[in-house]
């Protein structure tokens, strides 16, 4: 079973421009409450792959716990050009304690 | 729980192939768990390694973009950027590891990789740069979402599969067992009063001759 794959990438519009040039489908995001919106109208048009900036990633928690355990989409936190803020490191923390009991790395 | 069943031969039967099951089903899903673990370790460890690289990569080239704007002014990025001439096809496998379903990516961009989507008229090196350091990252990070979504699938199957093992070993099994064990004893007696009832029949039609 193989299908093509959609990818989008949300977040500041001064991150993400450049993922402009290598064909994935960039949302700039310009209100934090946008964020919610866009994810979900992403998830029916059947986008597979969600890259968010962790400055817009930082206030919907609640949101990646929806999507974690379904297959679609694939929400990956990523830095903008401020760095990383630790949300993507804080989910594989959490997985360890999920799946081990506690955090062994 | 003792109260509700009935002390039968059938019941019996019945339980005994329960336990039995129940403990087949216990060993397989102890053996599910304890390989999940083990694959869930390489997964969160790759996984891990990834993220470091790319948080690092990614901000760096971020940065160098960043530059590139303020030195260009944003209209004429936004121009260059806005139509891509390089389309990237994801194509997506399952994977079936352990009945849970992973997806794999594979990454196939069209065009030349180290091409430029734009002309070299308007812009600066630092937008090359920066644009040559995302293409190179795309893999990786089309990599880190699948090690991610493994991780996040598999220690939710874990946690599910750990939940049932525990079930069982704490419930179900010790349950049984005593069911078992009641019925047993419940027979056992009744055939013994079986034994009594009729030595006493025997010594009173003895008397009675």
């Amino acid at each position: 079973m193989s299908q093509k794959a959609k990818v989008a990438v949300i977040g500041d519009e001064n991150s993400i421009m450049i993922f402009n040039a290598v064909g994935f489908y960039t949302y700039p995001i310009e209100k934090y409450s946008d964020v919610r919106k866009k994810i979900i109208e992403l998830e029916k048009n059947k986008f597979s792959i969600i890259f968010l900036t962790e400055n817009v990633a930082s206030g919907i928690e609640d949101v990646l716990d929806k999507y974690k355990n379904q297959s679609f989409p694939i929400i990956i936190p990523i830095p903008n050009k401020d760095g990383a803020l630790g949300i993507g490191m804080k989910a594989i923390k959490q997985n360890i304690e999920k799946a081990v009991g506690s955090d062994i790395l | 729980m003792c109260a509700q069943i009935k002390p039968t031969r059938m019941e019996l039967t019945r339980l005994k192939h329960q336990y039995q099951i129940a403990k087949r089903g216990h060993k397989l899903l102890k053996d599910k768990r304890d390989e999940m673990v083990r694959q869930f370790m390489t997964y969160i460890k790759k996984n891990k390694s990834l993220r470091e690289e790319i948080e690092e990569k990614l901000t760096e080239a971020l940065k160098h973009f960043s530059i590139a704007e303020s030195k260009m002014g944003e209209d004429l990025v936004t121009e260059a950027l806005l139509c891509p001439e390089k389309t990237s096809d994801v194509v997506i496998n399952w994977v079936n590891m352990m009945n849970v379903n992973i997806p794999s990516f594979e990454f196939k961009a069209s065009g030349q990789a180290q091409e430029l989507p734009y002309g070299f008229a308007f812009t600066s090196g630092e937008l090359d740069r920066s644009v040559l350091d995302v293409i190179e990252l795309l893999p990786l990070m089309l990599e880190l979402a699948e090690a991610e979504k493994t991780c996040n699938l598999l220690a939710d199957e874990i946690e599910k599969t750990r939940r049932r093992v525990n079930a069982l070993e704490h419930v179900v099994i010790p349950e049984t067992k005593k069911n078992i064990k009641y019925i047993t004893m419940h027979l056992e007696e009744n055939e013994r009063a079986a034994t009594t009832r009729l030595m006493k029949v025997k010594d009173m039609m003895l008397s009675e001759n």
